[in-house]
């Protein structure tokens, strides 16, 4: 946790909104796309975005300083994202399962042909299940170490591992299928 | 990373985005020179990083998100100093109770029946929660949801091209009260609905137009 992050959160624990608009700037980027790239509509990430800075609004005085606080931000995150998730009861269809992670996707894959084809990426990230794209997303988009997203996600690190193998397997798998096709 | 029997394949996605501690780094580092299969991942990992950080650095949501919020939490000070006010009154309210039926108990047991009436008291109108959209009802106003994504610049351009300006909100649900600027009198009802087609037309923008 830097000085600035601390203060703001202890101006915010006081009641100053001139901290929260400024905690706001600083990390609504880090709710927002963590919130869209597991609810995919845009008005309901924002509606996440808008829950969890309420709830930093709250119980910003309870941060400890035992993690940094884009950590502890990313953990109120999934916890509401986990929550809207439910109270919508949205079921993600199209998604790629741990099934589809067998041997024959762990040969490579040329790195060349795959940034040529950057959309086929795109869109095997988005059919990933949730609990790949949340690792995939803080490993490659927030660049959190692994035990950093077992804080966020409450898992040990081992199940981070295991799913961030999942999840590459499971993007090897479909990529090769688009790039065959 | 304690274990030191887990092979440093596992660990690639995180020595790509730099956050391993620097004996993992360095454990990593070693057994990369000679494995053409880590290398070949690593390649393979770093494509899919750049594609998530292109893809998702362009997500961000509107401006009206923040405005909102700001709101919120303006609203949710209120509310919490209402609350305290509220729990001082309901105090001060029960104590004044025992007292009145102590002292009505004596006049009772000392004089009889109690001949007063009482006189009702009308609620006071909180002005927060006349915010919900007071102004709504006037000919030239509209009730309004923007997208969350829209920007403050987007929806101005919009609100200019038909004359109009926001004037109230946003409320607990995110409407907004605009007032649209009408010189022939005579002929607003059929501008008003004219503006109405115009804003619904703008799906990207406003999520619902309700009409008067």
């Amino acid at each position: 946790m830097t000085d600035e992050d601390s203060k703001l959160l202890s101006q915010i624990a006081a009641g100053s909104e001139a901290a929260m608009s400024k905690f706001y700037d600083k990390f609504h980027s880090v709710v927002y796309s963590f919130a869209l790239k597991r609810m995919r509509e845009p008005s309901d990430a924002a509606e996440v975005l808008n829950v969890v800075m309420m709830e930093v609004w709250k119980t910003a005085g309870r941060f400890q300083g035992r993690s940094k606080v884009r950590t502890w931000l990313l953990g109120i995150t999934n916890f509401k994202i986990i929550d809207s998730i439910r109270k919508i009861g949205r079921h993600e269809g199209d998604e790629l399962s741990d099934e589809m992670a067998d041997h024959d996707s762990e040969s490579a894959i040329d790195a060349i042909i795959l940034s040529e084809n950057a959309e086929f990426v795109k869109l095997c990230v988005g059919k990933l299940s949730d609990n790949h794209k949340q690792v995939v997303h803080l490993a490659f988009f927030e660049d959190c170490s692994y035990s950093e997203i077992s804080q966020v996600i409450d898992c040990p690190e081992g199940t981070i591992k295991t799913r961030m193998f999942h999840a590459k397997s499971a993007l090897k798998k479909c990529l090769k299928k688009l790039l065959s096709e | 990373m304690n274990n030191d029997k887990q092979h440093p394949e596992e660990l690639l996605p995180w020595y790509i985005n730099g956050s391993l501690s620097a004996a993992e780094q360095q454990s990593v580092d070693s057994h990369v020179q000679s494995c053409e299969h880590c290398q070949s991942e690593i390649a393979f990992l770093k494509v899919i990083r750049e594609q998530v950080q292109s893809t998702e650095a362009l997500a961000g949501p509107g401006d009206l998100t923040k405005l909102r919020f700001m709101n919120d939490i303006k609203k949710a000070k209120k509310d919490k100093k209402r609350t305290v006010a509220a729990n001082w009154w309901q105090m001060g309210l029960s104590v004044a109770a025992v007292l009145v039926i102590s002292v009505q108990a004596i006049m009772i047991l000392k004089v009889g029946p109690d001949q007063s009436s009482t006189t009702p008291t009308t609620a006071k109108i909180d002005p927060a929660s006349k915010m919900q959209l007071a102004g709504y009802g006037k000919d030239n106003q509209l009730k309004l949801r923007f997208q969350p994504q829209a920007s403050i610049t987007e929806i101005n351009t919009v609100l200019n091209a038909v004359n109009a300006s926001i004037t109230e909100g946003p409320d607990a649900d995110n409407f907004y009260i605009i007032s649209i600027k009408i010189n022939n009198k005579k002929s607003s009802e059929k501008i008003v609905s004219g503006i109405i087609s115009q804003l619904e037309q703008k799906t990207k923008l406003i999520e619902y137009v309700d009409k008067p």
